[in-house]
């Protein structure tokens, strides 16, 4: 069975912080996170946990897959 | 650093602060009654051990804050000192080599810890910049 070890994950956080006029720091204060996290997020050097992508999709009031897009390229 | 990450810094500072003052305590203590009695061999081992439990106390503060941490803190701070116990390691492991070769200071497995602390404080900056 083939399984994949490394999943890459595409956001729009950028795009929905810009929309919402929301900076890094408000939505790091909404989902009890520090502005870093939200930085290694958004710039795809952290992959979420299920946790806190669910917290991040739930601020902008939308579903995990409306903001968080697995990219198709799975590496075996 | 949000409000809840700020109470944690507080509560870990105070605790810190507590627990170092019971170090330094228990150090003078040891060394204390350690010159002025006369004591069997196994009661000067366990005098000379009294700091040690400030040190243990230590542990499960810290261990408290870094569970406080987001994901990505805990992430840095558990690459930052990953490293440092490969520096200190592998600078022990150096020392170990040497001994016979050179006369080492005595005294020098004290400095393990603190060395191992000093080095993680100074990576994490390092490691920080990768998810900056």
């Amino acid at each position: 069975m083939d399984c994949p070890v490394a999943l890459l994950v595409k956001n729009k956080i950028n795009q929905l912080r810009a929309e919402h006029k929301w900076s890094q720091a408000v939505l790091a204060d909404m989902v009890g996170v520090s502005r870093q996290a939200i930085n290694a997020v958004e710039t795809g050097k952290h992959d979420p946990s299920l946790l806190l992508a669910f917290k991040i999709a739930h601020a902008f009031n939308l579903a995990i897959e409306e903001v968080f897009d697995p990219e198709d390229q799975l590496t075996s | 650093m949000n409000r809840s990450w700020r109470k944690h810094l507080s509560r870990y500072v105070i605790r810190m602060c507590l627990v170092f003052a019971a170090y330094t305590g228990m150090l003078f203590a040891a060394n204390f009654l350690d010159g002025r009695l006369d004591l069997q061999p196994w009661q000067r081992i366990a005098i000379s051990l009294l700091p040690v439990l400030p040190a243990i106390v230590m542990i499960f503060i810290i261990l408290d804050y870094v569970r406080a941490m987001d994901e990505v803190w805990q992430k840095i701070v558990t690459e930052s000192m990953l490293i440092s116990a490969c520096i200190v390691g592998i600078g022990t492991f150096s020392l170990g080599f040497m001994e016979g070769v050179v006369s080492l200071p005595s005294g020098i497995l004290i400095w393990i810890w603190p060395a191992m602390i000093a080095i993680q404080g100074v990576t994490m900056w390092i490691v920080r910049l990768r998810y900056s």
